[in-house]
């Protein structure tokens, strides 16, 4: 598929069903989204709770940062269902991560960081999940230390965190039945990092979600 | 055959929106330093919502029922991504959902008692019922109570506005307007009223811990405009005495006041603002409606005898 060609499916794939679904589904409309820099590389740094995720940050982009925009995404997970996979790593350019050692060590996968760092020299938006998977509905996990490594590498590029909740009420991790609800959504302010070490950017970063988190209320759920 | 009602409510709508869009422009004119940007976008909303209630009576009775549907769906979707949920009752919420295709199919195929008792009665003991099954006890009273009244004031108070259009219809017309368009103008005319009659007259507080804005003052003086237009309105909508008109303003503008009000306290309570932002410079779907939900079980049932003589 040409450049030109993948481009104009995915904004048919953006405009028709993701966009579409997450108004009616999800409640998102022109006033909640996202202010990003029209053209210069940039990292979301995203907390995890739902599948929903990915699709809710799509639709919160301007198209015009959507269409450049790669996801990091889990490819042990998401290589094994047949169609979604080439939706995801062909069509979206997704790019994987693998977390098993298997998978890390063998010739044919190539080293996950490489792969972000190209993107962000073609001036892509990239998102990551930190927390590495999506865990418990609406509880925070540890967040891992590959997007500390990914700074080092760019000091350049600021990373947006955003926080989103209400998602795991949706559709959390090991449900089938999707309950369409309106999740809340707190961006922060772009961080950049001038010759800080791993340990200062994972503390920046966990104390900017802790920040985003208190901005939302937490009334919705009890968790039991 | 189309009832004329639709044209005519369309004009007025019209007018009244022009009017206020130019009173915006010449208010920005006049004084520039005013910040108008609120009030532009809310008049911007309405402009669309207006398009969209009057395309759907237009389009005539499935679209009208489907958009009354859409916004009971819009409702229950920001009441339970507000309300406090356990973590086990999360597939309930999926089952509430389902109780909306079928309150509007019974609508739709104007089976009346059916309509009237699906939801206080099947739809809460399966609610009840479904809650038992999930076997926990810690909770167990607020969160049958919060969907209770979820269902009830989403779906169940709501779709009574989309049976309005197939009450008191002759034989030549799909459906009748005007109770609908009385009931949505009369109900909007009276926020208005309170707002106006508050402003101008309000000392003593109604409610201070949930509206500190609302007064007795307020209340009193709206409801007196309300009932006055009402009396002159109802008769030109519909087969009603300007008496009965009046009675029914006093209904709209007393239960309008306690919807808004009923609304509010849950929004203290859970410490949010608005339920959404889906309608710009008005918040969500259930604060633009908060008035219409204990309003419009009570007004159909008083038209129905009404304007039919038959009590339901």
């Amino acid at each position: 598929m040409s450049a030109q060609c993948k481009n104009g499916f995915k904004i048919l794939i953006l405009i028709l069903l993701v966009r579409p679904f997450a108004w009616f589904f999800l409640g998102v409309n022109r006033y909640s989204k996202f202010k990003v820099p029209p053209d210069t590389p940039l990292i979301l740094a995203v907390n995890h709770n739902s599948h929903l995720d990915t699709l809710l940050i799509f639709s919160l982009l301007p198209l015009k940062a959507a269409i450049r925009t790669r996801f990091v995404a889990a490819g042990d997970y998401f290589y094994e269902i047949p169609l979604l996979s080439w939706l995801l790593f062909d069509v979206f350019e997704m790019i994987p991560v693998w977390r098993n050692q298997h998978d890390v060590h063998s010739p044919t996968r190539r080293d996950s960081l490489a792969l972000i760092s190209e993107a962000l020299h073609q001036g892509a938006v990239v998102v990551l999940f930190p927390e590495g998977t999506r865990g418990f509905p609406e509880q925070r996990s540890g967040l891992k230390k590959g997007i500390a490594k990914l700074v080092l590498r760019h000091p350049e590029i600021p990373v947006l965190p955003i926080y989103l909740r209400g998602l795991g009420k949706s559709l959390p991790r090991g449900e089938k039945v999707f309950v369409p609800l309106i999740p809340q959504i707190a961006a922060g302010t772009p961080l950049l990092w001038r010759e800080a070490s791993e340990s200062q950017i994972m503390e920046d970063l966990a104390h900017s979600f802790s920040s985003l988190e208190k901005t939302l209320s937490t009334q919705d759920w009890i968790p039991a | 055959m189309k009832d004329p009602l639709i044209f005519l409510s369309a004009g007025i709508m019209f007018a009244l929106l022009c009017f206020a869009q130019v009173t915006i422009e010449v208010l920005e004119r006049l004084k520039p330093g005013r910040n108008l940007s609120e009030i532009r976008l809310r008049t911007r909303s309405w402009w669309i919502m207006i398009f969209i209630l009057e395309a759907a009576l237009f389009l005539g009775r499935s679209a009208t029922l489907g958009l009354v549907t859409c916004l009971s769906f819009f409702a229950l979707r920001e009441y339970l991504s507000r309300v406090p949920t356990r973590v086990s009752d999360r597939k309930i919420l999926f089952w509430m959902f389902l109780a909306i295709p079928i309150q509007f199919y019974l609508v739709h195929r104007e089976w009346l008692i059916p309509f009237l008792c699906f939801i206080p009665l099947y739809g809460l003991c399966f609610i009840g019922i479904r809650l038992l099954l999930t076997g926990k006890i810690k909770g167990f009273v607020l969160a049958l109570s919060t969907f209770q009244l979820g269902l009830l004031v989403t779906v169940y108070s709501i779709s009574h506005i989309a049976y309005l259009v197939l009450i008191n219809k002759s034989p030549s017309l799909e459906m009748t307007v005007g109770a609908l368009l009385y009931f949505v103008f009369v109900t909007q005319v009276n926020d208005i009223y309170q707002f106006i009659a508050g402003k101008l007259f309000g000392k003593h507080k109604i409610m201070p811990s949930i509206s500190p804005k609302k007064t007795t003052e307020g209340l009193l003086g709206g409801m007196l405009l309300t009932v006055i237009t009402s009396a002159i309105l109802a008769p030109r909508l519909m087969p009603l005495s300007p008496l009965q008109g009046g009675l029914a303003g006093v209904i709209l503008s007393l239960f309008g006041f306690f919807g808004d009000v009923l609304l509010s306290a849950i929004k203290r309570d859970l410490e949010i603002k608005d339920f959404s932002q889906i309608i710009p410079g008005h918040g969500g779907v259930l604060d633009r409606i908060d008035s219409l939900t204990l309003s419009a079980p009570l007004y159909f049932h008083l038209i129905r005898y009404l304007a039919e003589g038959v009590p339901t």
